[in-house]
């Protein structure tokens, strides 16, 4: 497998040079492991505006703003952090790890990780989500058998630490608390919304309700208020297998379709039509040209703050949105209103987006 | 050297020199923008450990001088992230400051002729609109001042010497607003302790130099440098409509495409804007009635029970109205006592006390979660006829808005002054080209 990037490399988050890259290349960053050139199985757990940190068999390594390097840790889920990096992510005990944060630059995170509770009897958290306005949701983790998930929510990540850290008190208990039917598999956040996706393959959306990026209505008697998780029944009865969020623009991959709705940002002109057109409680349903007769099958997505990536089942990575710093690596026009394949990828297998960028893993074959 | 040695420099050698026609500025003075740059870097490099930009972190700071832009869009992003009043301050600053990195580099490109001039102007504007230049107004300022020297060479566009006004026919009503000509400051008061109800004043403001000055659109052009100062123009009917919309243009762009002429983009109208913060010289054209520094009685009228309070305000709030015939401002009401002041054309006004709102017929919460419980879903427009001075479109879902009788009216005529008492529904159709002041106190 390699593994390519493109997008903006405004603090050398890509490669070393001073530009950013506009066409894929492969992403080859300099490590101090002592693993060559040739272990290239990079994950990558957490991209930002301003840092790529990946994870590799021995090393966890943070590229681009204020570069660090540590071993990598045994497992890690749920990442989250905001534009000057990776914060912390959770490990499969449920138990939350926060980089390092020097008392007066906060913004500056370096390792060693810490446990925020090393207390046995801390909270137990199933997935985690920080979003950017700074809202906190986490959901608890839950018995293979439980029918009834619990979701609270946090107004910011010091709300949410000052309880993690003494949840008995009552005056540091989260500002809200959802009990939904279903197991959660994913949490997302993105600009001012979250996102739920439960085993089932229901979607709830919940927050800020500009921009249509809950998409479902939030008025009417039957319709559950923005600021709490309502079902998307434009997804019901299918069942939606990965939800990707970025921005204020969403993506749900089920059956192999592929459906996107909310918008591109606000503060930019250009933007993507047929999600201005939709209504309330509708979705877009994603048709890009095929070769051949049958109609294309979309196996990932990912969503980063103004673009969207998605891979189809033949290995061809389709993309649509900003183009401003190359993260649709299609070359020098800044947006594209309409899916377009990126040309030269080929056997893709999955994608990720940082804000501002796009990484696909493809067969090295 | 300072850059005022500089500017003087430069002023000298445009006196004596007589003989040429050439722009203002030649090569001896492009080093007052070196100087203006240098200034304004060193500023950007120096914050206060106090100062809230730190907050953004590191990563957008060490970026601000080589990429500003790029600082920008995020700033930007962020900004509408929150709902504008819950915006934490830091992003404000960054945007105000990676515009300051921008206008520097800008400065110190400057591209031939005068298309950089724009530019810095427009960067300029766009961080006042956005930040309220909390931090860089005294450096933006002085950027636009420096400007005016080189935009006085400035070809004036083929315009009306004067805006064309043709005054309506008088109105014909059994509905009246009390009108009077200018009261004493006490009888004023006493006005609104006792009755609190609209008052239309003659003549109040017959002295202001606008009356005359803001006549010319080429008079506005000169107090906007040249007319590049950016202003929000509303496009589309009403706000109530779905195809409206905001957008930033160019004085002189708005002018030319909406006030002037007919455009094809439909009606755009530039109100509600605090053109006084933004154009400080405008300020001196006008002044702010007395009536807005006596103090309004307590009581809360109904429409405004129920409401978010709002904060006291310190000081009167300006804002100006300027548009084409056919501007309207839905029906609704404001938490604010308002003296309206008529500068330029006719303007037709309809008021409703703030009783029996059902019959108002006021808009909910709608699906972006904004609350427009202050403005009624009746859609009305000003047209002569036998059943009276409106046309209600909608009057089939809204029976009890037509059988209203307790209205007032009036067209207001320049000099006029209206008083607007807090919580009364309002409605305002421009009647030929017009431009307005309001003044909001409480």
């Amino acid at each position: 497998m390699k593994l390519l990037a493109a997008g903006s490399n405004s603090h050398q988050q890509l490669n070393g040079s001073d530009d950013d890259v506009r066409s894929f290349e492969v992403f080859t960053p300099e490590s101090e492991s002592e693993s060559g050139p040739g272990n290239l199985d990079i994950g990558l757990l957490y991209a930002s505006w301003s840092t790529t940190t990946i994870l590799n068999a021995t090393q966890l390594i943070n590229l681009g703003h204020r570069p660090w390097s540590t071993k990598s840790p045994p497992t890690t889920r749920s990442p989250f952090g905001d534009h000057n990096g990776l914060v912390g992510y959770l490990d499969n005990e449920g138990r939350i790890w926060c980089l390092h944060a020097e008392p007066r630059n906060p913004s500056a995170r370096r390792p060693p990780l810490t446990l925020l509770n090393d207390d046995p009897d801390a909270p137990k958290i199933g997935y985690f989500a920080l979003a950017n306005n700074g809202k906190v949701a986490l959901s608890f983790e839950q018995a293979p058998n439980g029918r009834l998930a619990h979701v609270v929510e946090f107004a910011s990540l010091d709300a949410f630490k000052r309880w993690y850290l003494d949840p008995s008190d009552p005056a540091k208990a989260p500002e809200a608390h959802h009990m939904l039917p279903g197991q959660p598999v994913q949490l997302l956040a993105n600009a001012a919304t979250f996102l739920l996706l439960m085993a089932g393959g229901e979607v709830y959306s919940w927050g800020d309700p500009r921009y249509r990026t809950l998409g479902r209505s939030i008025v009417g008697e039957e319709a559950a208020p923005a600021n709490k998780p309502g079902l998307i029944n434009a997804l019901g009865g299918m069942k939606v297998s990965k939800i990707a969020y970025g921005g204020w623009l969403c993506a749900a991959l089920c059956d192999q379709a592929l459906y996107i709705w909310g918008a591109t940002l606000p503060s930019k002109d250009n933007e993507i039509k047929v999600l201005t057109e939709l209504g309330p409680d509708e979705l877009e349903l994603v048709d890009v040209p095929s070769v051949g007769v049958e109609s294309v099958d979309f196996i990932d997505v990912s969503v980063g703050d103004n673009h969207i990536a998605a891979v189809t089942a033949n290995g061809r990575l389709f993309v649509i949105g900003d183009n401003t710093y190359g993260q649709l690596g299609i070359g020098e026009q800044v947006f594209s209103d309409d899916w377009v394949e990126v040309p030269w990828v080929e056997s893709a297998l999955r994608v990720q987006c940082g804000p501002q960028s796009t990484f696909v893993w493809v067969n090295a074959d | 050297m300072s850059v005022q040695d500089c500017v003087r420099v430069a002023k000298r050698q445009r006196i004596t020199d007589t003989t040429s026609q050439q722009p203002v500025l030649d090569a001896g003075t492009q080093s007052i923008w070196a100087v203006l740059a240098n200034e304004l870097q060193a500023v950007l490099n120096d914050w206060d450990p106090e100062d809230s930009i730190r907050l953004c972190g590191d990563a957008p700071l060490a970026l601000l001088s080589s990429r500003p832009l790029q600082v920008m869009a995020l700033a930007k992003e962020r900004v509408n992230t929150w709902e504008y009043r819950r915006v934490p301050r830091c992003w404000l600053r960054l945007f105000e400051d990676a515009s300051l990195a921008h206008v520097i580099s800008l400065l110190n490109i400057r591209d031939d002729g005068n298309k950089w001039v724009d530019e810095v102007v427009k960067v300029i504007d766009n961080a006042i609109i956005m930040t309220g230049a909390s931090c860089r107004s005294a450096l933006f300022t002085k950027t636009l001042l420096q400007l005016e020297h080189v935009v006085e060479a400035d070809a004036s566009p083929e315009w009306h010497e004067a805006f064309v006004i043709v005054s309506p026919a008088s109105l014909e009503t059994g509905n009246f607003i009390s009108s009077c000509g200018p009261p004493t400051l006490t009888s004023f008061q006493a006005h609104i302790d006792e009755h609190t109800t609209p008052l239309l004043i003659h003549r109040a403001i017959e002295h202001w130099p606008a009356m005359k000055s803001w006549l010319r659109p080429s008079y506005l052009l000169k107090r906007s440098l040249g007319g590049r100062r950016l202003v929000p123009v509303e496009i589309g009917e009403t706000y109530t409509h779905s195809e409206w919309r905001q957008q930033l243009m160019t004085l002189r762009e708005y002018m030319k495409e909406f006030v002037l002429s007919r455009s094809s983009h439909g009606i755009g109208y530039m109100g509600q804007h605090d053109l006084f913060r933004q154009i400080p010289a405008l300020k001196d054209d006008i002044s702010v009635p007395d009536y807005c520094f006596t103090s309004p009685p307590n009581h809360r009228p109904a429409t405004l029970q129920g409401q978010p309070p709002v904060a006291e305000l310190d000081e009167p709030s300006l804002n100006a109205w300027l548009g084409p015939k056919g501007t309207k401002s839905p029906l609704h009401h404001d938490p604010y006592h308002n003296i309206f002041c008529q500068v330029v054309g006719y303007k037709y006004v309809r008021l409703y006390p703030p009783v029996d709102s059902r019959s108002m017929y006021a808009h909910g919460i709608d699906e972006k979660g904004i609350n427009m419980a202050n403005t009624s879903a009746v859609d009305v427009k000003f047209l002569r006829s036998d059943k009276g001075t409106i046309f209600v479109v909608n009057s089939e879902d809204a029976p009890l808005f037509c059988a209203r009788e307790d209205f007032q009216e009036a067209i207001l005529a320049p000099g006029d002054s209206l008083y607007i008492p807090a919580g009364w529904w309002h409605y305002f159709e421009s009647l030929t080209t017009s431009f307005s002041v309001s003044f909001w106190w409480n």
